[in-house]
């Protein structure tokens, strides 16, 4: 027996329109029933930010950094990694909350973490308009540096989609991942420099942390957003960041494939 | 294409030229690894020192038969016996273990009720969703919609959620999907038992269109008539071995055969061991005329309802065919023997013998007894076994049916049951006539054109 992992690139780009259209589906389910709809796509990522954001600088009046507004730096980091467990948590379900279409009907089923990525970007768009809003609000400045983000964008969906195949096909034969990974995404927001700053840590710990490849997602959204940081400044931590994320990928995309005959079998 | 007429009833097509064959499989098996865990499936693949966690379920074994593009397949077999499992495989739903499978065309395929429909969205939606994984893009789709909804016929309920449809409308949907996206070969399984007879004879037709149109059709089913009607040829499995493959005829009556023989030699079980098939097969090759004992096919039912006081015992039933045109499948028209055996175990005078046939929805359509027909059966002693025959035209129509068998008798001027068993043996007629209803009053139609 044979895989391709090639193949997998293929059938996404073969197969986008279905991509495409599944994952409006999921967002639209999502909603779907509610009477307000998109408003709470809104309402949700805006009540957490002014929640952190009230802790934070009103109940423990954490200053501004670098005239920079705590609310701001706050958000832009909140942005990238509410994107990532997103999708961290929705992959998980990705393969066994499709069995039927696995199981009846001619499915690649490796597009099914892809749909799950591509739909959690939806929320994460709302997410980043609200940033926007918060820069304009707070009369900062605006550069082309914005659209750096979307090459960081670029990382973390790359990142995201690689460990959904781990963890989408690991699932089905170990329901106890959807678990460990809501667990692990918890206690990630915390160890993960979101909302506290890294540069409060003495030099080996920054180096620790900067090992999470999310961080370096963070760190140029706020490059991005607020710095106005090129990527390239960073070399050794950009060449990291691809070479973690291009072996989590290849190796989600391996897993995948070795599992994904067995699907039927279990689901 | 010529050719193909010609090969067509050969049940040995050794050539292998992709054009004609638009299915080949060649010893096609497959094995279930059942696991007591699931983490030891995971810890199987992916540790190569470890594999010895599971037990193998031998689902499909050395499967080989080619389809000729165009021809309607049906595929029969008892539950379990690897129908689904070998779909599935053709569809690329699953890979085989073993051997190799070749699939040239587009496959459409009704595998299961409503799969790939999200219940939350309207049958339009679905429609889209559906196409859309078939592989065919939004316009094909929005062109192809009229159709699917005039086949579909379930009006405005199509912008309905189909979580709101009967399953009726249900397959009713699917299967108009199903057809509407030009297969090569489209793939029923046993869905289409849900629709009307309305929708049935609908689909029935489309199947004609289709075969004239040279699409290739699979079909699974429990219904011998349907097979014999609408198919070339059939597959026949038996615990996952293909036991007979070739012309659906011959293959309805090693099937109905092995029933029989199942119901003679092992009593009223539900398994035929592919031995005893092969056997079957061995002897129908060897000579179509031996062992008329067998009588034709017919299903014990397990969950007969039988009382009684016991004072005779209906200890043997069965059925024969009293002309030979088909030793093992009932054949609408030709004469049958229903027979029963009853032992009696206290002196009777003029004992009454019963049957009645109900359809499978439970309504009466036929019976009588010896009372009514005011036959002499004279006196019994305790301990004698009298042995009954009912024999008759088969006047039903193609279907499924019921049979109950009775014993009854005056005991001190009282009607007594000594043993009724009630729906013990179900059978299956089938019939090359189109006819409607269950009864065939055998009409004899003239038609003269009056000219004054």
């Amino acid at each position: 027996m044979k895989y391709y992992p090639l193949s997998f690139l293929t059938t996404i780009l073969e197969r986008r329109k279905l991509v495409y259209s599944m994952a409006r589906r999921e967002v639209s389910s999502k909603y779907v029933g509610s009477a307000f709809g998109i408003v709470w796509a809104v309402a949700q990522p805006l009540v957490m930010i002014s929640v952190f954001w009230f802790i934070f600088s009103i109940g423990f009046r954490v200053s501004p950094r670098n005239d920079v507004p705590f609310v701001v730096w706050l958000a832009a980091g909140m942005a990238p990694w509410f994107a990532f467990a997103d999708i961290m948590n929705l992959a998980t379900s990705a393969v066994i909350s499709n069995g039927n279409l696995i199981k009846k009907t001619f499915f690649p089923s490796e597009i099914l973490p892809v749909i799950r990525a591509v739909s959690g970007l939806f929320s994460h768009l709302i997410f980043v308009t609200i940033v926007l809003c918060l820069i304009g609000l707070m009369q900062m400045e605006i550069s082309f540096y914005f659209f750096q983000s979307l090459y960081y964008l670029c990382c973390l969906f790359f990142l995201a989609l690689g460990l959904s195949w781990t963890f989408a096909s690991l699932t089905v034969f170990l329901r106890d991942i959807r678990h460990m990974v809501a667990i692990v995404m918890q206690v990630g927001f915390w160890a993960t420099p979101i909302f506290w700053d890294i540069n409060m840590m003495s030099g080996t710990v920054q180096k620790i942390l900067k090992l999470n490849p999310v961080y370096y997602i963070i760190q140029g959204y706020r490059e991005s957003f607020i710095y106005f940081t090129p990527f390239w400044h960073h070399p050794v931590y950009t060449l990291y960041f691809w070479g973690v994320t291009s072996l989590l990928f290849l190796g989600g995309m391996f897993v995948f494939a070795r599992l994904k005959p067995q699907f039927p079998d279990v689901l | 294409m010529s050719g193909v007429q010609e090969e067509e009833n050969d049940n040995e097509i050794m050539t292998s030229s992709p054009v004609t064959h638009i299915i080949s499989t060649h010893q096609v098996g497959k094995t279930f690894k059942l696991y007591k865990k699931r983490v030891d499936r995971l810890k199987e693949t992916f540790l190569p020192w470890v594999n010895n966690l599971h037990r193998p379920f031998q689902a499909l074994t050395d499967v080989s038969f080619e389809v000729v593009r165009g021809e309607t397949i049906g595929i029969i077999g008892r539950n379990g016996s690897g129908k689904s499992t070998l779909l599935q495989i053709i569809c690329g739903i699953m890979q085989p273990s073993k051997g190799t499978i070749a699939v040239d065309g587009r496959i459409s395929a009704l595998l299961e009720l409503g799969a790939g429909f999200n219940p939350e969205y309207s049958g339009r939606d679905n429609v889209y969703f559906n196409g859309s994984i078939l592989g065919l893009s939004k316009e094909e789709i929005t062109a192809k919609l009229p159709e699917i909804e005039a086949f579909a016929d379930i009006g405005p309920f199509i912008d309905q959620p189909v979580k709101t449809y009967s399953s009726g409308m249900y397959v009713r949907l699917a299967f108009s999907v199903a057809i509407n996206v030009e297969p090569d070969i489209l793939i029923v399984d046993e869905a289409l038992s849900v629709g009307d007879a309305l929708f049935q004879s609908k689909c029935f037709a489309k199947f004609r269109e289709f075969q004239e149109q040279g699409v290739t059709i699979l079909f699974v089913t429990h219904s011998m008539d349907l097979v014999t009607r609408y198919c070339q040829k059939a597959l026949m499995l038996n615990d996952g071995k293909a036991v007979a493959y070739g012309n659906a005829k011959e293959v309805v009556d090693i099937y109905n055969r092995t029933i029989v023989r199942c119901e003679n030699s092992n009593g009223p079980t539900d398994s035929v061991s592919s031995e005893d098939a092969k056997e079957q097969i061995e002897n129908l090759t060897g000579s179509t005329q031996q062992n008329d004992s067998e009588g034709v096919a017919f299903l014990r039912n397990e969950d007969e309802n039988r009382y009684g006081n016991g004072q005779a015992e209906i200890i043997d039933v069965g059925i024969q065919s009293l002309n030979s045109v088909s030793q093992h499948t009932i054949v609408h028209g030709q004469r049958y023997r229903f027979w029963i055996k009853v032992r009696f175990q206290q002196d009777c005078q003029q004992p009454v013998y019963a049957y009645t046939i109900k359809d499978v929805k439970g309504f009466d359509i036929s019976g009588t007894n010896t009372h009514y027909q005011e036959i002499d059966t004279g006196e019994v002693k305790a301990g004698q076994v009298v042995e009954v025959h009912f024999d008759q035209d088969m006047m039903l129509n193609s279907g499924s049916y019921l049979m109950s068998f009775g014993c009854a008798g005056f005991v001190d001027g009282t009607y007594t049951v000594f043993d009724r068993r009630y729906d013990l043996v179900t059978f299956e007629v089938v019939s090359d006539k189109q006819s409607v209803g269950m009864f065939d009053l055998g009409s004899h139609i003239t038609v003269n054109l009056l000219d004054e």
